[in-house]
């Protein structure tokens, strides 16, 4: 069967996802700002991709589960893009924490009422 | 009324399943879509961390500093380490070699156990400092709006990806045992790529867990 994994490819594509996790680490320490996000989640797709087509036979097998994996995935970016789109839409007021002052913050129990965390 | 029986033969194996490399295909399908579902439940829990991100992106930055980036940096090595003895106990299998598919497979699954060690020690730690989901939050250090919503985030999320470490885990050892007692060969060994795809998802959905709740 052609693309087959063999020891020689599965170590191959190890070195390279052990070689990008490093990568991830290093970047992460050069506090990237707004972009450090992303770097990080492109070199997290570029490791998926390698386990999907070799670890996973993808690269063995046409069709059929690779449609099904394109399609999760397109599944999933659909999910979160309108999410993020709608919402970076609204008017501040109405996205967290809102407008109203906030009275009992997180991990403060001197609240008038006393016991418990916050709701 | 009973319907009259049909008066065709039985056929044994229907003729998309006449030989194991359809038998092959079928399977693999069918596992691919499982793995689908399994995506959009994970999906379900990234959605909220990017409305939330979305909200409070100063906030869910300066979280990071909350945590505990050298173990969990740790974790994302074990975890990839563990997949890749996964991939080369597939290859040997393939080759015949059941002992070294065997042996691979107990070094993924004890990798698989440290994993879920060294999330614990993190639990317990985050669990000292009373940062913890929901309603129970109370960790002074980081008390600001919107705090409560990070760890309450992290802690479903890794914790859901701590039970499919532990079911694969119990994959991995069950297949382990099946691949020594000789059920599988270089001509059939369709179970242990199915297991071991599984595993892999779990790797996957890590590789994104660790640079949203550690990195950035």
């Amino acid at each position: 069967m052609e693309g087959t994994l063999g020891y020689g490819k599965a170590l191959l594509v190890g070195v390279a996802l052990l070689a990008l996790t490093t990568l991830s680490y290093g970047l992460s320490r050069l506090h990237l700002g707004n972009w450090g996000l992303v770097v990080a989640l492109a070199i997290a797709a570029i490791k998926v991709s390698l386990v999907a087509f070799f670890y996973m036979h993808l690269s063995e097998r046409s069709g059929g589960p690779r449609l099904v994996f394109a399609t999760a995935g397109l599944f999933v970016v659909i999910l979160i893009g309108l999410i993020l789109v709608e919402a970076s839409d609204r008017p501040a007021a109405v996205m967290p924490p809102g407008p109203f002052s906030i009275e009992r913050l997180p991990g403060l129990d001197s609240q008038p009422g006393g016991e418990g965390g916050v709701r | 009324m009973q319907p009259e029986a049909s008066a065709r033969p039985v056929v044994p194996h229907a003729e998309h399943f006449g030989d194991e490399a359809s038998r092959q295909n079928a399977a693999h399908l069918g596992m691919w879509i499982f793995l689908a579902t399994e995506v959009l439940l994970f999906a379900a829990l990234f959605a909220p961390y990017a409305l939330y991100r979305l909200a409070y992106p100063e906030l869910f930055h300066q979280a990071r500093e909350h945590m505990d980036l050298t173990l969990g940096t740790i974790n994302t090595y074990v975890l990839v380490s563990s997949s890749v003895l996964v991939a080369l106990a597939v290859a040997s299998i393939r080759k015949g070699r059941e002992l070294v598919a065997s042996a691979l497979l107990v070094g993924a699954v004890v990798l698989g156990i440290t994993f879920l060690c060294i999330k614990g020690m993190e639990y317990a730690h985050h669990a000292k400092d009373k940062a913890l989901p929901g309603a129970h939050y109370a960790f002074h250090q980081f008390a600001v709006p919107g705090a409560s919503l990070y760890f309450t985030l992290y802690w479903i999320m890794t914790g859901v990806h701590a039970v499919h470490v532990t079911v694969g885990v119990g994959v991995l050892s069950v297949l382990c045992g099946q691949t020594l007692s000789g059920k599988f060969s270089a001509a059939y060994h369709t179970p242990l790529e199915l297991g071991g795809m599984y595993w892999h998802l779990v790797d996957i959905v890590w590789l994104f867990l660790w640079p949203l709740l550690y990195l950035s």
